[in-house]
């Protein structure tokens, strides 16, 4: 019998959590081809010159350039007037979505936790490593713009515990929102909606030049429908009723389903040229958590069915 | 099948209308499915497919539907109480039923079967409403009342009847019935018959076929020949082997049943197996019985039949006597037909063990050895010392019969019952004018009553009686002129009869004649039993004499026999028999059978039930309707059905645990708390403490006295006193310790530590030796102690007095005893001590373990002192003591010459002799321990030649 947590977890239970798995890794710098033009300075190298640190070139005066800018040493050397300029390093935007639909909130005995917990601690705790790399972090549907300070980290703890928004919780997918480009999305969720529905959806983003990363986050008894004998089903948002004599007869033909239906979703997000990844809320979220962390950092060659330009 | 269910009736048939219900049953449980488990599923949408290809039941699945059913069906089959092999004689019908029971000796061993059918009829009875009667058909039921009643009054009525030792009667039943139910409207009869036979059936039956105008319903029930128990014969006496006969009713297989002899108190004296060969229905058996076990057999019976007619009583003319018998005239063993007592010994042999007496002088002796009876033919004079025995023996309940001769007409002792006239009478001789007489008949209060006199007897001569007031009395039988011929007269507890005549045919020839044999039985029947003189007051020969001329002959009934054999009560009905009748009759109701006593004498009065044999009942004519016992009580099926609903219900949870899949569920449970169960027993066993079947010494549930005993008996322990001088009490104790190790190493005997007594409050029974040193201010001991000290010697125990002086030294300067010698003699003033000497030569003392001429201890120059040996028989003390000397008395010092520490070390010099004689020490203390653990084995004769050898004498 699935056990519906009533509260949500909290605000600092959810940061304390995150806090905890993200202290195994180390900061996220998060790859991406191309970054999009943002003034907030960041880390990454824009191999043009812009607002940085780092050394980029020596180009000779020209009238309009500011005199302060004017590297008197170098000058002194060469006879003419230099100025120095450094590497535009900007920043990468990630946004980082996890469902909050009623559906998140089953919680089957095989499990320690709920789905939306889950997904809560695993959006919170990438949002802290890129954090701390400087990054920019945001929220899909977030009427605030990205930030990379840790208040984003504040905000993002006390939207998933609950203190937001109730139409934004009620929805199973990604909302439609505009969306800058170059930026990496994380969407985290158990996307059991029909996969036309899906699709359409996801292509919306990645037409915006996102690079997604979906994680399905699955209860075991989703699964496996460990249940016998006379059982009712009901539906978790509409309260529809089904009933089964013996629930064992189904198991078969759903697992085929339901892997059916993970495999529409593992086809989908490679046309799209993102990655997909399973988690099973009785696991750890440390397997994930390395996968998530390895692709979100390395460089991604442009594949074939990219959509990006 | 159908047997079965004509078989089948209910008692309440209107609850089988719940039966109705059940398609409603069926209706309502086809639109109740069972609860299912509810989950919400997110991936709701997957299912929805694959639901809708399978069915969806709605309902209960039928399996479950069907037991259900049957649960509430059989619920409702129990509450009508449905009952297997109801009959047709049981319906309910309000028709007067008569029953008919036999309850005489056949009807005994299976009464509680009989009395169950009986109760269950007339509970039948009583639920229908009809009106009962019963009757039993010996006779001697208190049911006299012949008409119907409520069934509650006949249940009473019932219950009251039991079994008695006769046989029925039913002949004289038969009229009354038709007297009493001659009319009774649609009656039913139900005889509960035994199954034996009478001769007057036929006629009983066709009484009963008139009963109820002649519409009666009669039914008779037959029990299993088998069951009808044997009948035992009147058993016979032949030297010393009973013989018993028995019938059996039916012809069948070999059998075998025990015959038994049993006491009156119930104890079991002989036995024989009575075999009945196939076919055959008589059997017999002979039982091997001596003469003191038939004097004390009460009865015969056949074992674990529980009938009068298996069982015979003994009475008084079954016990033997023994009879002793001197005659005055030499031994004449050529004429033996003239010897005097050949007569009477050819006449009670038969019924009683004879002795001749050679001599007067054996007389006494005869009559320690318990004799009944002392006949004396024709002896004048005995010797003063044999009358005085005599007369004591007739006080105390003795018979002497004596008969006349030339001797006891020339002059006799005191020794007879009436005074003799000098000369005698001479009958038909020549020189008398009169013929031989003959014997008038007996008076009805002698002994002799009822027997018939023979008019060919006659006497020519006699001694006469002097007449006198009280003669008419004292006579038993009388010439026809009324001369006395018998006369008898009560001594004490005993009798002394005189025949007037010779014992053998000189005087007379009724010595010749059958009657002759009567009288003497009749006289020995009198006579108390072999052994048993003055042991049974009531038996005694006077009272038993006094009762036959006393004015009251009839015979009153003491226990009577029930039909179980057993022996009860008499019941009120019981009237007293009149003398000459008894010995002919066969009981009645009025007079049962059983025990008779008249006066001191017990008859006993038995049934003969076998007569000419047994015959079954057969015969019966078609109208009446025969069954037998054996038909089963209905059987009560409403406990089975309410068992298969309960049965079913437990299913039906089963099946819906299953069906819930709350089942799998529970496993899961299941193996938990099992577990957890078995934890938690582990745990509790692990923490209980350990248990014992027996408490060990050291528990704490003993109190001190129980534990001094334990602790002082169950190893071998020397005990010593305590005296109160702490260094003397510390030697006592060194010095036992190192006689204990010393006794360890060398010795079998492995005493442990020492015990200290305080003889005023410690039980001293436990120890072998006592160790006792006499200090110059012991004191003499109170009553109490004296008598502790003096149980333990008498039982065998052994004190060692120690005065620890050297007593020589002492007394050789002063001339008196040393202060602890002047304690010691204090304290054995009052002991009962027997006389002591010093330790002889030959003593065992000297040879018990090493052989030893001295005892020293701490000193050399005292001795020891021990019992005196009695000569010729043992003191009854040193028997019980297996000749041990109880006390021991030293003055060496012998605990300072033993005492050593743990180390080994002595603690005392000795003196003298130094450690030579410290050894020897040792060997006296081996040598007493030896001595009085082994007692006086090493006296024995076997070891005196090897001890003779190694002594080198």
């Amino acid at each position: 019998m699935a056990t519906m947590t009533s509260l949500s977890p909290t605000a600092a239970g959810l940061r304390g959590s995150a806090d905890r798995l993200a202290s195994a890794y180390p900061p996220l710098l998060i790859q991406s081809e191309r970054i999009a033009n943002a003034i907030v300075h960041g880390a990454h190298g824009r191999r043009r010159t812009g607002p940085g640190s780092d050394f980029w070139q020596y180009r000779p005066y020209s009238p309009g350039d500011s005199i302060s800018r004017i590297d008197w040493r170098k000058t002194a050397r060469a006879g003419k007037t230099l100025i120095r300029e450094s590497e535009w390093a900007a920043t990468n935007t990630v946004f980082v979505w996890a469902s909050q639909t009623v559906g998140m909130d089953f919680r089957s005995e095989l499990a320690n936790v709920t789905k939306r917990e889950r997904a809560a601690v695993l959006a919170l705790t990438i949002a802290t490593l890129a954090i701390r790399a400087g990054e920019r972090v945001g929220v899909l549907g977030w009427p605030q713009a990205p930030g990379h300070t840790r208040l984003v980290l504040r905000r993002m703890a006390a939207w998933y515990s609950g203190e937001a928004d109730e139409s934004f919780m009620a929805q199973s997918l990604p909302p439609e929102v505009p969306l800058p480009r170059h930026a990496s999305c994380v969407l985290i969720g158990d996307f059991l909606d029909p996969l036309d529905q899906l699709r359409t959806r996801f292509g919306n983003i990645a037409d915006a030049g996102l690079r997604g990363h979906i994680v399905q986050v699955t209860d075991p008894a989703e699964e496996t429908l460990p249940y016998h004998g006379r059982t009712e089903f009901i539906e978790m948002t509409t309260g529809e009723k089904l009933v089964t004599g013996r629930a064992e007869t189904l198991r078969q033909d759903y697992i085929a389903a339901f892997a059916r239906h993970r495999d529409g979703l593992r086809q989908l997000a490679r046309q799209l040229g993102w990655t997909f990844a399973v988690h099973h809320t009785d696991q750890s979220p440390h397997p994930l958590l390395v996968a998530l962390y390895s692709r979100l950092s390395q460089r991604n060659n442009t594949s074939a069915l990219s959509r990006t330009g | 099948m159908s047997a079965l269910l004509t078989g089948l009736a209910f008692t309440t048939p209107l609850a089988l209308a719940g039966l109705l219900a059940l398609p409603l049953i069926w209706w309502l449980l086809r639109f109740t499915p069972p609860r299912p488990q509810q989950v919400r599923f997110p991936p709701y949408r997957l299912l929805l497919d694959l639901i809708s290809r399978e069915e969806q039941p709605q309902h209960t699945p039928w399996w479950v539907l069907l037991m259900r059913l049957a649960m509430a069906a059989a619920v409702i089959l129990g509450v009508a109480g449905p009952l297997l092999n109801a009959s047709d004689v049981r319906d309910r019908t309000s028709d007067p039923l008569l029953i008919i029971a036999d309850d005489g000796w056949a009807s005994a061993p299976d009464w509680q079967m009989r009395q169950n059918l009986i109760r269950d009829l007339l509970t039948e009875a009583q639920r229908a409403g009809a009106p009962t009667a019963i009757t039993g058909t010996t006779g001697s039921s208190d049911v006299r009342e012949l008409k119907l009643a409520d069934a509650a009054t006949t249940q009473k009525a019932a219950a009251a009847m039991i079994p008695s030792a006769l046989s029925p009667k039913r002949a004289l039943l038969g009229p009354e019935l038709v007297q009493a139910f001659g009319d009774t409207g649609n009656l039913r009869v139900l005889w509960l018959s035994n199954g034996v036979a009478d001769t007057a059936d036929g006629e009983f039956v066709n009484m009963l076929g008139r009963l109820g105008a002649g519409k009666a319903r009669v039914e008779v029930l037959l029990p299993d020949s088998a069951r009808i128990p044997t009948a035992l014969r009147k058993p016979e006496l032949e030297a010393s082997k009973l013989q018993l006969s028995a019938e059996r009713a039916e012809a069948g297989d070999t059998s075998t049943q025990q015959v038994t002899v049993r006491s009156l108190s119930g104890r079991v004296l002989a036995e024989a197996p009575l075999i009945f060969a196939s076919g055959q229905t008589s059997a017999t058996a002979s039982i091997e019985l001596p003469l003191e076990l038939r004097n004390e057999a009460s009865r015969i019976e056949i074992a674990n039949a529980r009938s009068a007619a298996g069982t015979y009583l003994f009475d008084d003319r079954w016990r033997r006597k023994s009879v002793a018998m001197l005659s005055g005239a030499s031994q004449e063993l050529e004429q033996p037909l003239l010897s005097p007592l050949y007569y009477v010994s050819r006449a009670l042999q038969p019924s009683a063990e004879i002795t001749e007496i050679a001599s007067v002088d054996g007389i006494q002796a005869a009559l320690k050895s318990g004799t009944s009876m002392m006949v004396l033919a024709d002896i004048g004079v005995l010797g003063e010392s044999n009358v005085a025995a005599l007369y004591d023996w007739v006080d105390n309940g003795g018979v002497v019969i004596r008969f006349a001769g030339p001797r006891l007409a020339g002059g006799h002792d005191g020794l007879v019952p009436v005074e003799l006239r000098s000369g005698g009478r001479s009958l038909g001789s020549a020189l008398s004018w009169e013929q031989p007489q003959g014997l008038a008949p007996f008076a009805e209060k002698t002994p002799f009553a009822g027997l018939d006199t023979d008019t060919s007897i006659k006497v020519t001569r006699q001694v006469l009686a002097e007449p006198s007031a009280t003669l008419p009395g004292l006579v038993w039988a009388s010439l026809e002129d009324g001369t006395p011929l018998v006369t008898a007269r009560a001594q004490g507890k005993g009798l002394i009869v005189l025949f007037h005549v010779t014992a053998n045919a000189d005087w007379s020839n009724l010595p010749l004649t059958g009657l002759f044999v009567e009288m003497l039985k009749r006289v020995a029947d009198i006579a108390p039993a072999a052994g048993s003189l003055s042991d049974q007051p009531a038996n005694s020969a006077a009272a038993n004499a006094s009762a036959a001329t006393s004015s009251q002959g009839a015979f009153t009934p003491l226990r009577s026999l029930n039909g179980f054999g057993e022996l009860t009560a008499p019941p009120a009905s019981a009237a007293p028999v009149e003398t000459d009748s008894f010995f002919k009759m066969q009981p009645t109701p009025d007079h049962p059978a059983g025990i008779y006593t008249r006066g001191g004498a017990r008859h006993a009065l038995n049934l003969d039930a076998a007569g000419d044999g047994l015959e079954l009942l057969t015969g019966l004519p078609s109208s009446i309707s025969v069954s037998n016992y054996e038909r089963a009580r209905p059987t009560d099926l409403s406990g089975w059905l309410f068992a298969a609903a309960i049965t079913l219900f437990i299913a039906d949870c089963l099946a819906m645990l299953y069906l819930t899949g709350a089942a799998a569920r529970l496993t899961k449970r299941g193996v938990l708390a099992s577990v957890s169960g078995i934890c938690v027993a582990v745990l509790i066993t692990a923490g209980s403490p350990p248990a014992h079947a027996q408490d060990t010494v050291s528990s704490q549930g003993l109190d001190a006295a129980e534990q001094f005993a334990m602790q002082s008996s169950l190893q071998t322990r020397i005990g010593y006193v305590l005296t109160g001088d702490m260094e003397v009490d510390a030697t006592s104790r060194m010095g036992l310790e190192g006689l204990s190790r010393v006794l360890q190493q060398r010795t079998s005997i492995e005493p442990a530590d020492p015990v200290a007594i305080d003889l005023q409050r410690d039980v001293i029974v436990f120890f072998p030796v006592i160790y006792w040193p006499v200090l110059a201010t012991a004191q003499p001991p109170d009553d109490a102690l004296l008598a502790k000290l003096s149980d333990y010697m008498k039982n065998g125990g052994t004190i060692f007095f120690d005065t620890r002086d050297d007593n020589a030294s002492t007394a050789s300067l002063t001339g008196s005893p040393s202060p602890s010698t002047i304690a010691l003699r204090s304290i054995l003033d009052r002991l009962d001590v027997p006389a002591l000497e010093p330790v002889p030569d030959g003593h065992v003392l000297t040879r018990a373990f090493y052989l030893l001429q001295a005892f020293p201890g701490r000193w050399a120059g005292g001795q020891l002192w021990v019992e005196a040996r009695t000569s010729g028989e043992a003191s009854i003390q040193a028997a019980a003591s297996d000749g041990v000397t109880s006390i021991i008395i030293g003055s060496n010092d012998y605990a300072a010459a033993w005492a050593t520490d743990q180390a080994g070390n002595p603690q005392f010099p000795v003196s003298p002799g130094g450690e030579g004689q410290r050894e020897h020490a040792w060997r006296t203390g081996v040598n007493v321990m030896m001595y009085a653990l082994t007692g006086n084995y090493k006296a024995d004769q076997v070891h005196v030649p090897a001890l003779l050898e190694r002594l080198g004498q």
